[in-house]
């Protein structure tokens, strides 16, 4: 991901970072939309939404252990730790 | 904005892109994205262009296709009703870019790529603007940019950012065209901000209200089971990865094991004292100053016992560790006028 700011010249160092800091925001949504990625790649399952740093699935009746599986394969493959939770077990 | 500082904007992208631009063509009134989107276009230069790539955007109910005809970019419109007649003209074209709209898959041959031109620019800029690298730099009003041979080989330079890029847009596209579960139906107008999140709105609220998000969770519940994935400290992990902050791991460490003991209160302070920190970019001690008044002198004893370490250290220690990382930031920025994080994406 390239971030262009043509101010710079004119902002403070703290600015500068204070403002860069806010690109964390796509970095993150990045990382749940590599997870998805991963997912639909290994199962085929597309997401219902995202919000922010956090992805959510509808699994139909599926056992949820291989999806379990494969979801935390993929986050330890991409060095990023996460929590999961399975709603209607 | 001050004369002066037009001035010095403009003396450093002169010489930054070696042109000399004057000073009397800045209008008054822009921002500094207005001043440099009319600096890129005062300074156009000629492209060779492709016709592999067509440019696609809906305005009120029609659509509007871009592409290239004789080395010159001409456009057509197709009433909404017209289906036909668009999908001959943009399945002519291996790359379909699409603007501000999710496009009909039975519209589109299998064999093509639709790309979505929000997530385009994000990748490239993440700004408003089509400076999309020191080769590629033309103004937002501008769409040359992604008919040039130079921009098609660009896009297919590095796999992995095209992947990431085809199905991010085919998720958007999905989201989008909305699903509806018995009597409710998610179908988002998605604005994707320059920083990279996806607002939706013109839908059930399910981004900012519980509320809205348990109402479909109740919904689905009747047909099967529902998994929501959620980054642990998403924002200050990345950073940690990115600098190399050993202390910004240790916390988020630490606060994973005050969850999984129950103490989500000690958890949650460790998280919020991260995302204030690294987002206020204050010094050690104005961060401690407004740590210690803001939480409870007992909490923050259990805390230190955790890390086995005083908090005006640990926050010492990540200001330590991301000095490094600041200062090639900041130096990306006056070399680059950008900077480049997770090549891949």
């Amino acid at each position: 991901m390239r971030i262009v700011n043509p101010a710079t010249i004119l902002m403070s160092e703290k600015e500068i970072i204070k403002e860069h800091r806010k690109y964390l925001q796509g970095h993150t949504h990045d990382r749940i939309l590599l997870l998805a990625q991963g997912l639909y790649n290994n199962l085929g399952l597309i997401p219902m939404f995202t919000i922010h740093d956090s992805i959510t699935y509808f699994i139909n009746n599926h056992d949820e252990a291989p999806i379990l599986d494969c979801v935390n394969k993929i986050a330890k493959n991409i060095k990023t730790p996460i929590t999961i939770e399975i709603l209607g077990e | 904005m001050l004369d002066t500082d037009k001035s010095e904007l403009i003396k450093y992208w002169n010489s930054y892109f070696n042109y000399n631009y004057d000073m009397t063509n800045v209008n008054e009134y822009y921002d500094v994205d207005g001043i440099f989107n009319d600096y890129l276009l005062a300074n156009k230069t000629d492209y060779e262009l492709t016709d592999e790539i067509c440019f696609c955007k809906k305005v009120d109910s029609d659509y509007l296709v871009y592409y290239v005809k004789n080395n010159k970019i001409v456009s057509d419109n197709f009433n909404v009703r017209a289906k036909r007649k668009l999908s001959n003209l943009i399945n002519n074209y291996s790359v379909i870019i699409v603007d501000g709209f999710s496009l009909s898959e039975d519209l589109v041959s299998n064999n093509k790529i639709i790309l979505r031109y929000e997530l385009i620019r994000n990748i490239f800029t993440s700004n408003h603007t089509h400076f999309l690298s020191d080769s590629l730099r033309f103004s937002i009003d501008d769409n040359t940019v992604f008919f040039t041979k130079m921009f098609y080989i660009e896009l297919f330079s590095n796999n992995n950012r095209l992947n990431q890029l085809k199905f991010t847009s085919y998720v958007l596209n999905s989201f989008e065209k909305g699903v509806s579960v018995d009597d409710i139906i998610l179908k988002p107008n998605i604005n994707v901000s320059q920083y990279g999140r996806w607002y939706w709105s013109g839908t059930e609220k399910i981004q900012n209200d519980s509320k809205a998000r348990n109402k479909i969770y109740n919904k689905l519940l009747k047909y099967g089971k529902v998994m929501n994935i959620d980054l642990i400290n998403g924002e200050p992990w990345i950073l940690s990865q990115m600098s190399g902050s050993k202390t910004i791991k240790k916390l988020i460490k630490a606060r994973i094991k005050l969850n999984s003991k129950g103490e989500h209160d000690l958890g949650n302070i460790i998280k919020n004292l991260l995302n204030i920190y690294i987002h206020s970019v204050n010094k050690p001690n104005v961060a401690n100053a407004i740590f210690q008044s803001k939480n409870n002198s007992e909490d923050i004893k259990k805390i230190e016992k955790v890390l086995n370490c005083k908090m005006y250290d640990v926050i010492c220690n990540i200001s330590n560790e991301l000095e490094e990382y600041n200062k090639n930031i900041i130096d990306s920025y006056k070399n680059n006028l950008s900077v480049t994080e997770f090549e891949n994406s």
